[in-house]
Formats: structure tokens, sequence, C-alpha cells
């Protein structure tokens, strides 16, 4: 069993196993080899960590994927996310990018993916102000600025 | 509702499509900055678009304002295609690109021409590639792409009204007359008599305008017979000043060759040199710009290339290995402006 340690200062203890998804952990085990000694996770939540362990739950016994892929070989990528993993993502907005954070501190490559992929899903198509709606982001362009870049890109509006 | 952090800005960019990664730097400043400046997530978004279709898919040395102008190229210039009125050289078509909501390249007609073909306008870029001519019915158009390495969207310089009548111009020869001027020969294709009109040829040739104004029954014509009405131009590019173009004069070559002609002349000073098959043809343009001129060939011993561009001692054509034969026919063009007429 692995020990960590969240921000918030609650200890979680996890089957070897079930964590190693996580390239970071499964990095540091190997470097630090057997310890009693929790793994501190500064930068994740009690709350967040439930969910990360129960991705990792879920795939548990799964073969880990292949470390690196030539970029050359990946084509154009599609936006298509298997249904328990749409599932899983069905959270709040919040949740959504503490996960993707999470995973991207811990290194879990395909959770990361998914993640990525939710949120590309909610933004795709829509228009820049439908994103800044969307995703609670404030214009701080200038009027001269902005009228300057929509001139730019023109071509980006249209559908 | 919660702020999309800027950090996942770039991972999640890399989710999408070129349209949308813009729309999403649109945004706001950080985002702005954070997309502009990935030349890594360009260069991945660029091998996409190329697919496995290119070998330097490295794509190495270039800068991330670089990468995404070469991503959005295909986009841009189909905007401007749609929106029509604005023109647009047909750079797009230079380029590789692949891309996931491109249809512009798969509408094709059914006999496997573009659809596009027909409404582009011929082109030629000027050596030195700053400049490029295209041509089309109505207009001849020279195009500044800037210095090397620019990133300027291209602009019209220089719109020039040449009424071809029905048929497409094609560009014959661009040469350089010296280092501020460029002479320009294109070519309209007609065939005399209708009835001999050929499936395949039907939409590149055309009747004969009687507006050329010269009386068919004068010369010995049959189905077979072509004209070719050349056209020259003086194109000035200054690097200051105003940049102008001349017409040089129009010339209507008949002939009875049936291949096309699609590089059969070379020019050198006033001096234009067309060739059709074994028929040869010096045109002096020096005298009398803007003349319509009548011409039939000259036959010769030999086939006639022409495709050597010029040039030194006058020489117009690399294709001429014997001396003698060329200098019979200069000496022919310097005596009158056309080496025979019918």
């Amino acid at each position: 069993m692995v020990l960590l340690l969240t921000s918030d200062n609650e200890m979680f203890s996890v089957a070897e196993d079930v964590i190693k998804r996580s390239a970071y952990i499964k990095n540091m085990l190997e470097d630090v080899g057997e310890s009693d000694l929790p793994i501190p996770l500064p930068n994740v939540e009690s709350n967040v960590l439930v969910k990360i362990l129960e991705y990792c739950e879920h795939y548990r016994g799964e073969p880990l994927p292949a470390s690196d892929v030539d970029p050359a070989e990946i084509g154009d990528r599609s936006l298509d996310i298997a249904d328990w993993d749409q599932k899983y993502m069905a959270v709040d907005q919040e949740m959504l990018f503490e996960i993707i954070l999470a995973a991207n501190y811990l290194d879990i490559k395909s959770l990361l993916d998914v993640g990525c992929k939710t949120v590309a899903k909610m933004m795709k198509g829509k228009s820049s102000e439908e994103i800044r709606t969307l995703f609670n982001i404030a214009n701080d362009f200038t009027p001269e600025e902005e009228a300057q870049i929509r001139k730019e890109n023109a071509w980006a509006e249209c559908r | 509702m919660e702020k999309l952090p800027i950090e996942l800005g770039i991972l999640i960019a890399k989710e999408l499509p070129t349209r949308d990664i813009c729309r999403l730097q649109q945004t706001c400043k950080s985002f702005y900055d954070l997309i502009e400046g990935d030349s890594e997530l360009w260069r991945e978004r660029l091998r996409c678009q190329c697919g496995t279709d290119v070998l330097w898919s490295g794509f190495g040395g270039f800068t991330a304002p670089e990468l995404r102008r070469a991503c959005t190229g295909t986009l841009r210039f189909k905007h401007r295609y749609r929106q029509g009125g604005h023109p647009t050289p047909p750079i797009s078509r230079l380029l590789p690109h692949k891309n996931e909501d491109d249809q512009l390249q798969n509408r094709r007609f059914q006999d496997g021409r573009y659809a596009y073909l027909e409404e582009s306008s011929n082109f030629n870029l000027i050596p030195g590639g700053r400049f490029l001519i295209t041509v089309d019915k109505r207009w001849l158009r020279v195009w500044d792409l800037g210095p090397p390495g620019s990133l300027n969207e291209p602009c019209e310089v220089v719109l020039h009204e040449i009424n071809c009548v029905d048929t497409q111009p094609k560009i014959v020869d661009v040469a350089f007359a010296d280092t501020d001027r460029v002479h320009l020969l294109i070519r309209e294709d007609h065939i005399v008599r209708e009835i001999y009109i050929s499936w395949g040829d039907r939409d590149i040739e055309r009747r004969l305008p009687q507006s050329f104004g010269f009386d068919v029954s004068q010369y010995n014509l049959n189905g077979r017979s072509r004209a070719g009405i050349f056209r020259r131009f003086q194109i000035c590019l200054p690097d200051k000043g105003q940049r102008s173009v001349e017409g040089l004069g129009r010339l209507c070559v008949l002939h009875s060759h049936r291949r096309r002609l699609d590089r059969c002349a070379a020019q050198h000073g006033p001096m234009v040199a067309l060739g059709f098959g074994k028929k040869f043809l010096l045109w002096d343009t020096s005298d009398s710009p803007d003349k319509n001129w009548v011409a039939s060939t000259t036959r010769t011993e030999r086939f006639v290339g022409t495709y050597g561009q010029d040039v030194g001692n006058n020489v117009l054509s690399r294709e001429f290995s014997d001396s003698r034969t060329y200098r019979s026919f200069f000496t022919k063009a310097t005596s009158s402006p056309l080496t025979q007429m019918i």
C-alpha cells in the first residue's frame, strides 16, 4: 500500500497497482523504494484525489499506455470519448478543471487526454464570445486591439 | 462558474481544430500570447494537417507566427474565396494542405477537373519570387507577395484590363527586360472555323473574334487552321514609384499545329521568337507598339523549340544549334517586322 497526503492534510492509503497509473508516483516509488512515509501532494485536494482514484480504480489491471508515441504518427486527433469516461467527466466545471490539473501534475496521460478532450468538445464550434461566457473568461483587450484581432481573424468567424 | 485556468490553454488547444484554436486565442490577452508564441502547438497542428504527405515533417527553423500562418493559410484563402469580390491570388494551390474541414480540394467535377480551375486565373511567379502575375479573361494583375520572410497578405499592385473575348488566356513567357521591367507574353487560342471544334478542346478554343479585324477570305484557311493571339506587355515594377503596365502590341498567328502551345515562345528585348512544330516566327515589337499584326509562320527543316530562354548576341533560342539557320531568320526579322506575310 502507498500513503498519499493531500493539500488539506487527508491521508489516503492506496494499492500500489492502482496508483501506478500516475507516472509521477510510479517514478517516485521506483526512485525512493519501499517507505512508510506518505507522499505529499500539495497541489491536490482530497475531494479531487477521490475522483482521481475512482478513475485509476476503474482502469485497474488495464495495461499502462506506452510512454512515447512518435508525434509524426499521431495524425488528426479525434474528439471521441469512451462511454464510461464521458459519465466520469460529467461533473461541474470547477471539478473538471481540478481533475485536469491534477492529472497533469500526477502525470496520468490517459486521464489528461480525456479531460482536455472533454473541454475541447465543449469549446468546438463556438465563437470567441461564447467561449468567454462558457468559461468565464474576462475580455481584457482594448477596443482597438480587439478590432485589429477581429479583422486579422475574420476568416475564423465564419463556419 | 469557474474560470478556465490559463495553464490548461495549450493542453486543450492541442485537441482542437485550427479554427477553434484561433477562436480560443481571441478570448483574452493571456490566451492570445500563450497560443501565439507556442511553436510546438502550431508545429503539431501543421503536421496533422499535412498528414503523412510530407517529407519535411520536422518544420524545423520555423517561428511560431510562421507555423501559425502556414496552418491557417487554407482557411484564410477559403474565407476570401467564398467572400468573393475581394480578389485573391491562387496561392493556396501551391501549398500542401489537408484540413479536417476542408472541402475545397475535394470538390471536383466528374471529369476530374477542379471546380475552381475555371474561375481562377493563370499565374506565373516573376523570377525572384516577390511578384506574382495572374491573368483571367478580363484582368491582368500583379501581386506583391512581400520580400522574403514577409508575413504580409499578398496585395494587388497592378490592375490592367485586357478583355480577352471569351477564352482564358495563358501566360506563355515572362522575361526580365531590365532590373525594373518585365516583359509578359500571353496567348489566347482560337480555331478559325467552328465546325471543327472537338470535344476535348471545346473549353479552351473558341471561334476567332471578328474584332481582330482581318479578312478570313484573304487566307487559305481550312478546318484545321488555328489562330493564336499573342499579346505582349511591359510591366514596370520599380522599388519606389508608380508600378504600371503598358501594351506592346498584339499578334495573331495562323497555324495548323494541333498540339497545345503552352511554352512556344521566348522573348528578348523587342524581339519575340515563336515556334509551332516545324514553323518559326520572329516578331519585332519595337517599331509599332499597340498595333495589330497578322502573320503566318515560316516552315523550317527541323522542329523548333523555343524553350531555351535566350540570349546574348540577340540569340533567342538555344535550340538553334545551326547558327546559319538562326541567322537567316534573324536577318529576315530585321528587314521586316514579320518573317513572312501570307
